[in-house]
């Protein structure tokens, strides 16, 4: 039983993390995060099943453990199959009822594989309880196994071939089981154990022959036809060149004669464009490689609005290019002759593709930790980051490029008379632009600059604009009217500049990004910033590192006001990130309360009832544990520079540690509970503010010292938060009954918590995450305050109500 | 039973049939003339050809056959290929911004379903449309040929060169997402040609640019009327 609990949370874990790198190529963050969350209340449902069923589930022995298994299997493979073939589209949801059946389709098919596990993990804690510590250990130990292994596999078998491995993986185990209850049963009872044993034969050769080639149509699921890979190539001579994977994402060459990019250029601008190469990663976020067998090529560069900011500076002699997305800032660089360009490229695959394609220098380390560890100065530091094309569509994007920290380190490594140059999509309604414009001026004041709102400017053209903050505010007003005249750009903020120049070449009914500007500069100089983002429709205010969220504007008081401006139309808000997970959050306490409350009748009926108090304590510690994973995976993407490693790290580390820490907890009694409980909530607070406080400094280590850095700082704390469970499980939760019932809140309020983090890092920043976790942790403790623990058995007879 | 389940399934689908591609039923002529009322004239359209023509030409001949039953609603809607049929107001906006005469010579940059080839081609305009996906190409043409759009010829390329044997042109439109404007189509308009092209996704809101050559000068304005209400008026004060 404890091999088959092991191998069946190797598998589901390695399925989860899988799942959510297939849903990163084929479909949207949204979608990911819709489907994922929802889909995790399998783990749920069986405990809420198991309630309902708790006295057969009690006498259930090798066979049912056994099917179980297979039954998990086939859901695996059939949640692949069901990937390639419901039609689920994401931007037909509003518009088609149908699509409504196939989101739930996809809810249920993937939902499947998360019931039938965390049912043998139910089934296991109720059959056993004496083994309760070695189950959680095995769970534990299994789920990290699970987090770990795709990272090595990725680069060699793709995501559904490795998912339909993995649901091979949990069959050896019946193997075991039905030989052992086979000897057991008598020989006119062996017919449940021969079905069985076909049944997860049929499963095997299913998964052996979609493994063949002939099976990739039916097991490879194709990228949204919506995404730009999917766009591209249904361009005629565009063709895929090259493909590499890792757990990092897919990253793709493309190649065609119609690839073509040029954001923010001058319609003056007459010349033919270069050919460009376009590396995708996940079928999305383009990096163009412009051709550059001509010297020439790179200088259209000149005609577009990015290079304002080089023009201004006058001649730079050294570019440092952080490089997000696009690539048009290395043609900038390129085109203003600096004789040293530095690039950095978080992702190695991409960064190795830019270093050979332009034959320049470029780091593929995030890029905070790229400044932190680099003392070098440059004329010109440009970030190239183009953001959604509408307000909120990147709100759950947790960056650290485009906060009030970031702005600081790129001020220090400019040269004294160095420009920053920030491009970015012209939004409309104004709100990126204010919110960097706060950012850049408050990173100025930080850094002793007297009058900051001097030292910036900017220009927009009909679809892009781009911020210049300059260490020394710019002599020569004129030369500004200049550089936009030349390139027919107009003016939104520079220090004294009238409306004149404001909405001359890319005219808007008004001058709207200008005055905005105008009126914010005009608020900061009263000293009534914090009135201004207070009342503006949006929220514009800076970011910081510990609330990194750029692309989050939505206010839930205005939201009448955004509807109205978005044309009043409700299928507009499904791009919006924190409508989704708004969305995702409704619908998971819906589903909550339908699994918490379902089992009450027949545990009534029963005779039994389920103590609120443990019920309580079930709630909290789910709660508390994942709202601290997830906390520790935002400080890792901080740390490390990307959520897929961080997301690994975090929960292997957590895992590891927490099976552990409920391994030793079987050695220790009930009095235990109450003390690891607090113990829990401290030292998670103390860590975590510990690494929230040291992080900035972190950063400038090595990366397998920031790594283990961060793995410290989890396992700590998760050895504490890995008792509580199964104390729990064997001093509270005596009943199967119960204990299937705490399996079910637990896992219930895992998925509430897991949203409900992303929610409170968005509208408040970790720290808000972090008092969740320890209120949560604190909840639980409070629940037996005053209760004594040492009973066993009397406890048993309390929670059967009799 | 079976024959009233029958029945029940014949009535339920009575609907749908009216909406089936290449039949325009007063059902779909009702819609149509509700469409127009209430979705394009109640947002401030008022040219006569222009609304004619969204009155005229049946839009559910130019979506996919699932979505037929949807063709006049209001918003966009998938046509394969990651494309969209643009929403009906967007189509009759960016029509009536190039401000049309009959007879006038007009270049369109993404065929997609051919709904917008069909409307130009209603409002009485000389209509050259380029598509550069082949399949897309393929079902808009036959659309467009089977339903009598004879003023409309079509071409399989890339549309950023835009179409210089049939150049100068009064006014271009361009229906794909670019993000820049081809100096090629610029430089294909008439001295006081239009250029209309949609900004943002079709899926979220849209903002209209709308650039004049006159002469040597280009000058751009963005037509926010689409779908944004800006930040003035009641937004505003509340501030």
């Amino acid at each position: 039983m404890l091999a088959a609990v092991f191998l069946i949370s190797v598998s589901t874990l390695a399925f989860e993390v899988l799942l959510a790198r297939m849903f990163a190529f084929t479909q949207w963050n949204h979608l990911s995060f819709l489907v994922i969350s929802i889909a995790l209340f399998g783990f749920a449902a069986s405990g809420t099943l198991f309630t309902m069923a708790a006295p057969a589930v009690a006498r259930w022995r090798g066979v049912h453990w056994s099917l179980l298994v297979v039954l998990f299997s086939a859901s695996m493979l059939a949640a692949v199959i069901g990937m390639t073939r419901i039609p689920l589209d994401y931007h037909r949801l509003a518009l088609q009822p149908l699509q409504a059946v196939y989101l739930f389709a996809v809810y249920l098919l993937l939902a499947l594989p998360f019931l039938f596990s965390g049912g043998l993990v139910s089934a296991a804690y109720m059959a056993q309880p004496q083994h309760t510590a070695a189950i959680y250990f095995a769970v534990m130990a299994g789920s990290a196994l699970g987090v770990l292994l795709p990272v090595p596999l990725l680069s060699v078998g793709s995501e559904p071939g490795l998912v339909v491995i993995a649901a091979m993986v949990p069959l050896a185990a019946p193997g075991v089981m039905l030989t052992d209850d086979w000897r057991r049963r008598s020989r006119h009872d062996r017919g449940a154990v021969l079905a069985v044993s076909a049944a997860g034969l049929l499963v095997l050769m299913a998964a052996a022959w979609l493994l063949t080639p002939g099976a990739q149509e039916v097991r490879d699921p194709k990228p949204s036809e919506f995404k730009f890979l999917s766009q591209i190539q249904s361009l005629p001579g565009t063709r895929i060149v090259a493909t590499t994977a890792d757990i990092r994402g897919r990253v793709d060459r493309v190649q065609g004669p119609h690839l073509r990019f040029a954001p923010g250029l001058s319609l003056k601008h007459a010349a033919p464009l270069p050919q460009a190469t376009a590396v995708l990663t996940d079928g999305d976020r383009p990096v163009f490689l412009y051709d550059r067998s001509a010297a020439a090529n790179a200088h259209f560069a000149r005609d577009t609005l990015s290079f304002a900011g080089y023009e201004l500076h006058g001649r730079p002699g050294s570019v440092l290019v952080l490089l997000s997305g696009g690539g048009q800032a290395v043609a900038c660089a390129l085109a203003s002759g600096a004789g040293r360009i530095q690039i950095q490229h978080a992702n190695p695959r991409v960064a190795d593709q830019i270093r050979s394609h332009y034959g320049l220098p470029v780091a593929a380390t995030p890029a905070r930790s790229y400044l932190a560890q680099s003392a070098e100065r440059f004329d010109i530091v440009h970030v190239e980051s183009p953001g959604a094309s509408m307000p909120g569509a990147d709100a759950l994007d947790q960056d650290h490029l485009l906060t009030i920290e970031a702005f600081g380190e790129y001020l220090r490594h400019l040269s004294p008379n160095g420009v920053l140059i920030v491009s970015r999509r012209l939004l409309l309604p104004p709100a990126d632009s204010l919110r960097l414009w706060a950012t850049a001026r408050q990173a100025l004041a930080r850094g002793g600059a007297t009058h900051p709102e001097r030292s910036i400017i900017i220009l927009r053209s009909w679809d892009t604009y781009t911020l210049m903050v300059f260490q020394e505010p710019p002599a020569d007003p004129a030369l500004i009217q200049e550089v936009a005249h030349r390139g027919n750009f107009d003016v939104v903020y520079a220090d004294g500049a009238d409306d004149s120049l404001s909405n001359r070449y890319n005219v808007f009914d008004a001058p709207y990004h200008f005055r905005e500007h105008l009126q914010l500069a005009s608020a900061v100089r009263k000293a009534a910033a914090e009135e201004y983002f207070r009342d503006y429709a949006m929220d514009v205010a800076p970011q910081t590192d510990r609330q990194p969220f750029p692309g989050h504007f939505l206010k839930w008081s205005r939201l009448p006001d955004l509807y109205r401006m978005l044309g009043s139309r409700l299928h507009a808000f499904g791009l919006s990130g924190e409508v989704v997970v708004a969305l995702a959050l409704a619908e998971a306490f819906g589903v909550s309360a339908m699994l918490l409350l379902l089992p009450i009748a027949a545990i009534k009926r029963r005779r039994e009832r389920i103590p609120w108090r443990v019920t309580i304590f079930f709630l909290g510690i789910g709660a508390g544990f994942m709202h601290a994973e997830l906390l520790f995976v935002y400080l890792g993407t901080y740390l490390l520079g990307d959520p897929v490693i961080s997301l690994t790290l975090t929960l292997a580390g957590t895992l590891v540690s927490s099976g552990l820490g409920g391994l030793w907890s079987g050695m220790r009694g009930a009095g235990c509970l109450r003390a690891s409980t607090g113990a829990a909530a401290l030292v998670l607070g103390l860590a975590a503010a510990g690494l929230m406080l040291f992080s900035s400094h972190v950063l400038a280590l090595p990366a397998p010292v920031r790594g283990a850095v961060l793995l410290a700082a989890v396992m700590i704390p998760g050895f504490l938060m890995g008792m509580p469970f199964p104390l729990a499980m064997r001093h509270l939760a005596q009943s199967t009954a119960v204990k299937a019932y705490a399996w079910s809140a637990n896992g219930c309020a895992s998925v509430l918590a897991s949203i409900l983090s992303a929610q409170i890092a968005i509208a408040a920043g970790f720290e808000w995450v972090l008092a969740a976790a320890v209120i949560t942790y604190g909840i639980a403790f409070m629940a037996f305050l005053r209760t004594r623990l040492t009973m066993g058995t009397k406890t048993h007879t309390v929670m059967q109500g009799s | 039973m079976k024959i009233t389940a029958i029945a029940c399934v014949v009535f339920l689908l009575c609907p749908l049939a009216a909406f089936a591609a290449g039949t325009d039923t007063p059902a779909t002529r009702a819609a149509r003339e509700r469409m127009v009322a209430e979705q394009i004239q109640a947002r401030g359209i008022t040219s006569p050809a222009v609304l004619g023509a969204m009155r005229s030409v049946p839009r559910h001949f130019f979506v996919p056959e699932d979505l037929a039953s949807s063709a006049y609603a209001d918003h966009p809607l998938p046509i394969g290929e990651g494309q969209t049929i643009s929403q009906p107001y967007i189509v009759a906006l960016m029509t009536e911004v190039l401000n049309l005469k009959k007879g006038d010579r007009v270049l369109e940059i993404g065929t997609g379903s051919g709904y917008q080839a069909a409307i130009l081609s209603a409002v009485g305009v000389d209509v050259r449309t380029i598509e550069i996906k082949p399949k897309l190409y393929e079902t808009s043409y036959n659309t467009l040929i089977i339903n009598g759009y004879n003023n409309v010829v079509c071409r399989l390329d890339d549309g950023y060169f835009g179409w210089l044997e049939a150049s100068p042109f009064d006014a271009v439109m361009v229906t794909a997402a670019v993000d820049h404007i081809p100096p090629p189509l610029i430089a294909q308009l008439k001295d006081g040609g239009r250029l209309v092209l949609p900004l943002g996704s079709p899926f979220g809101y849209q903002n209209l640019v709308l650039v004049t050559k006159r002469g040597e000068e280009v000058v751009l304005r963005n037509i926010i009327g689409v779908l944004f209400v800006p930040l003035t008026g009641r937004a505003m004060d509340k501030r």
